[in-house]
């Protein structure tokens, strides 16, 4: 086990690697830079064009595309990512003053569809085929099919249409002001913990309608325990394996989930500035975001599969 | 004997209706085992004829300034009009064109893609596989949204950048599922016979392995349809889509929902409808084929959707 956690952790850094030269390869074998983004149409006088050039030699963009990499590469050990054009500030500065949102995002987003998905798939398969089932089926139906983006807009006409409210312009802190905080969170954070739920209620209703046919839960019940102790003790702990595998890809969904709620609720976390960094070509914001990106969404799956190995002994890496 | 046969079927006279009686009782008995997935087809293929003829239902063009900016729902404007003065119906009907457009010619596109790598990858091995593996594993990390987000980024706004933009996302973990089962299809006993008898390579792969995962293949189409239409919508939704003049469902609700404030609250409802009508059916087909075809994925990581 201690093996395969090493050699998976030596991994990761390989991996990164091979998505900084792909991602590096692409984005200088295409035409158009960052600073055709900057001038954007203003690049029809000569004067316009002589500065272009200028900033194009100071930003080292006429280097051969190696060098580029290799110094690109260099100041990335060293903690230094570039200089944003976007915000005006080092990479490493925006990604501080923005992680927290987006940490604070997921976090609700990610405990608030466990807690709400597992107790609806648990009660869904208990009730299996009655009315409370089909309707909480049609529920998770529609939270799977529903886009993050959709719930979103659906959430906003709840609240503009029916109540005239109106959004918290400004975030603050948790630490700072909790209630004002959770104002302005709670709205995203209740987009993200529909969809993150409903996958997490599929799952646990079919787990649970497996398990709960098994010997051992007919043993646990003629030995004459409670109904509720057979539930969440015998069956539930078993239904949950499989619940955990899927962890992986419901990180995968917050994130591009956080680039939405973040965008229409105007949180300044790191998904929005992923999309804002997109729509302005700021390459250097970019590259940092995939290699962040990356390594979140690696340690996430390596995280998931030790704790799958560790609560389910049979199973072995090697 | 074999030969024999084979000239037996080549003479006999062409039993036509036979095969069409074969087709439709197994449409049938889908329709009876599987009336969900059924429901999804029939979603699919209203969906498509609206794609392919969405000026028959239209009563106005999308791009015409049919009426008044904001107009309220009547008989002139079913679900009133938009900022502009666009029909918001017809819109939605259109939309339905460019959205499918996308979706399924970049699932087409990946999944052939996925197809042929994941076979090489498989089938050769050494090199060629660690190679396309560790390429594998670092986009696999991704969310098929933020791969598009940043090929977009790359690339001129545009429908072709959009479609490669979702194709990218849609390849690696098909890669996966392909490679792995190509890895077992491969040591059979019957590519082992094949290649005992002097099969070369080619041939193996067309004649002996590719039609062992041509089920999988097209399991994993219908199941990645929905999901691409999803990531294709939520681009167009954060501005970064096809031109906004273009519509699609995305851009309708970003636009709609924007306005929020200022018109009525049902315009983004008409779009959104369209959205998860098209994604269920998708799914449904999809859940169904899969039970159908291929029992063997189902639960599987690839199966899910993705955006």
């Amino acid at each position: 086990m201690r093996q395969y956690i090493v050699r998976r952790l030596l991994l990761i850094p390989v991996t990164l690697l091979f998505l900084s030269i792909i991602f590096f390869g692409m984005l200088r074998a295409i035409p158009g830079d960052t600073v055709d983004a900057i001038f954007a149409e203003d690049m029809a006088s000569t004067l316009q064009r002589a500065r272009a050039q200028q900033l194009r030699v100071e930003l080292g963009l006429t280097r051969p595309i190696y060098e580029q990499y290799a110094d690109w590469l260099w100041h990335l050990l060293r903690g230094d990512l570039g200089r944003s054009f976007r915000y005006q500030k080092p990479v490493v500065q925006v990604l501080q003053e923005r992680w927290v949102p987006s940490f604070q995002l997921m976090i609700m987003a990610g405990i608030g569809g466990f807690v709400v998905g597992v107790p609806l798939g648990v009660f869904s398969a208990y009730r299996q085929d009655t009315r409370v089932d089909y309707g909480l089926r049609v529920l998770a139906i529609t939270g799977i099919t529903l886009p993050v983006f959709v719930v979103a807009a659906l959430l906003l006409i709840f609240l503009v249409g029916f109540f005239s409210w109106m959004p918290e312009v400004e975030y603050v802190p948790f630490i700072e002001d909790p209630v004002r905080n959770m104002k302005k969170m709670i709205w995203p954070a209740l987009v993200l913990v529909i969809a993150a739920a409903a996958p997490y209620m599929r799952l646990v209703r079919s787990e649970m309608l497996e398990v709960i046919r098994e010997d051992y839960i007919r043993t646990a019940r003629s030995k004459g325990l409670r109904e509720r102790i057979v539930v969440f003790r015998h069956a539930l702990r078993n239904a949950l394996l499989p619940v955990i595998t899927i962890t992986g890809l419901s990180v995968a969904n917050l994130i591009s989930g956080t680039v939405i709620t973040e965008s229409v609720f105007e949180v300044p976390g790191l998904g929005r500035t992923v999309r804002e960094a997109a729509s302005s070509r700021d390459y250097a914001m970019l590259q940092s975001m995939v290699i962040t990106i990356g390594a979140a969404v690696m340690v996430i799956n390596l995280l998931t599969d030790i704790a799958y190995g560790w609560i389910d002994p049979r199973i072995r890496y090697s | 004997m074999a030969a024999t046969e084979r000239a037996g079927e080549l003479f006999a006279p062409p039993r036509w209706h036979l095969r069409v009686r074969h087709f439709g009782q197994n449409i049938l008995k889908f329709i009876q085992t599987k009336p969900l997935g059924a429901m999804g087809a029939f979603i699919i293929i209203f969906m498509t004829f609206l794609a392919i003829f969405p000026y028959l239902i239209a009563p106005y063009d999308p791009l015409e300034f049919a009426g008044l900016p904001h107009a309220s729902p009547g008989s002139d404007f079913l679900v009133g009009t938009d900022e502009l003065g666009r029909d918001v119906m017809s819109r939605t009907l259109w939309a339905t064109r460019n959205s499918m457009r996308i979706g399924v010619v970049a699932v087409l596109l990946g999944k052939t893609i996925a197809l042929i790598v994941g076979m090489m990858s498989a089938y050769f091995g050494g090199p060629v596989d660690l190679i396309t593996q560790r390429i594998v594993d670092a986009l696999i990390a991704f969310p098929g949204l933020i791969i598009a987000l940043f090929w977009v980024a790359m690339f001129e706004p545009g429908v072709q950048t959009v479609t490669f933009a979702i194709t990218i996302g849609l390849i690696p973990g098909s890669i996966r599922v392909i490679r792995s089962r190509v890895l077992s299809i491969k040591e059979t006993t019957y590519v082992e016979s094949a290649r005992a008898i002097g099969a070369g390579s080619p041939r193996i792969l067309i004649r002996h392995i590719l039609p062992n995962v041509t089920a999988l293949y097209m399991v994993i189409i219908s199941l990645s349809v929905g999901g691409a239409i999803l990531v294709e919508s939520s681009l167009a939704f954060l501005g970064l889509g096809v031109s906004p003049e273009n519509p699609t469902w995305g851009n309708m609700v970003q636009t709609s929902t924007k306005n929020l404030f200022l018109t009525g609250w049902w315009l983004p409802l008409p779009p959104s409808a369209g959205l998860a009508l098209c994604v269920y059916g998708f799914n449904m087909l999809g859940d169904a084929l899969r039970d159908v075809l291929d029992p063997r994925l189902r639960g599987s990581r690839a199966a899910g959707i993705r955006t």
